[in-house]
């Protein structure tokens, strides 16, 4: 592709609240979540050995929170666009997700609204399950551009943190 | 933490609750992360939940809209962790003081997230880090077992010393339930 590619990309005026964005799904099988495991660098024996999992309480290997991060975060950006920038996701893994398992992503836009500087922020309430039920309840904020092409979070437009 | 200190087969850190209260508010060194962002990492991350944002794909684009290809946002928490190993053996820190606390119970799982994100995270940004101990709470019972939850809250920080992340878990410490 080529630096004048257009990608869509959705714009903070386009959503209203009760927007449902598109479910997402993926099986999930030992080699990805082995993958995911050595992608991530989480060797955690939980998410590649089956004989640990089982002792730990599990029936099995499982999906890393890693994993699930980046699972909410591919639900954000197929719907809004590339440049939908994530500024804070939460979430709570109340079920764990094993090979043979789907996961499935939804997601509904609560609230539009804009930040002291005045960029447009989104928030979302997200649900990742599979066919056993809800496994993790999450919600997330981003944002969106205001006009096509505005640049989000340019280096110089974002507050600094606190010296270490 | 001294040699003496005794350890699950997975690393953890074994004590004693109120050992473990000593802990709440003690914060660890800043370190830098083993390695820079890269390509290959960014690419795998995405291809195992089958995410096509030109963000992390395309080069050319990206460059031109961000600067340089961007990091998926979920793979942050990735990038504080150690190699498992390093000329001269060992890992060079453990992947998270929650495992340092001495507490009892052999095993642990990852429970609550919560990240908030300053700026964009790029290929080639060189991250430091360091990490904080909020809370630990009393003993629960669970499904999984018995132990105690650990909140700890790790800073990302650029190679200019600006906060990246700042990513708040929430880890259960626990011993397993009887099969």
């Amino acid at each position: 592709m080529s630096a004048t590619a257009i990608y869509p990309q959705r714009l903070w005026s386009e959503v209203k609240v009760g927007d449902v964005l598109p479910p997402i799904g993926l099986a999930v099988e030992y080699a990805r979540i082995i993958l995911n495991a050595a992608s991530t660098w989480d060797y955690f024996p939980g998410h590649h050995n089956p004989e640990y999992a089982r002792a730990q309480g599990q029936p099995d290997i499982y999906v890393s929170t890693i994993f699930f991060h980046g699972f909410i975060d591919r639900l954000l950006t197929d719907w809004g666009g590339p440049s939908t920038f994530i500024k804070r996701r939460r979430m709570r893994m109340i079920a764990s997700v094993h090979p043979g398992d789907t996961m499935r992503a939804e997601g509904e836009v609560l609230r539009c609204h804009r930040d002291d500087a005045g960029c447009g922020l989104i928030d979302l309430d997200i649900r990742i399950n599979t066919a056993r039920g809800l496994c993790v309840p999450a919600s997330a904020t981003v944002r969106l551009p205001l006009k096509p092409g505005e640049r989000l979070s340019p280096p110089n437009n974002t507050s600094s943190g606190p010296a270490p | 933490m001294t040699s003496a200190t005794e350890r699950s087969a997975v690393g953890t850190a074994l004590g004693s609750y109120e050992q473990a209260r000593e802990w709440i508010g003690r914060r660890s060194k800043t370190r830098q992360t083993d390695v820079a962002v890269d390509e290959s990492r960014c690419k795998l991350f995405a291809a195992l939940s089958e995410d096509s944002n030109p963000a992390y794909w395309d080069r050319q684009w990206a460059t031109a809209q961000f600067g340089a290809p961007l990091a998926p946002s979920g793979l942050t928490m990735s990038l504080i962790m150690p190699l498992p190993w390093k000329p001269g053996g060992g890992s060079s820190s453990p992947p998270s003081l929650a495992v340092e606390v001495p507490l009892p119970g052999q095993t642990f799982i990852n429970v609550d997230t919560d990240c908030e994100f300053l700026r964009p995270i790029l290929w080639g940004d060189h991250f430091s880090v360091y990490e904080e101990i909020v809370h630990i709470g009393p003993e629960k019972t669970t499904r999984l077992g018995c132990g105690h939850f650990v909140t700890t809250c790790m800073n990302l920080l650029d190679a200019q010393g600006r906060l990246v992340a700042r990513l708040t878990n929430v880890l259960y410490r626990y011993e397993a339930a009887p099969a």
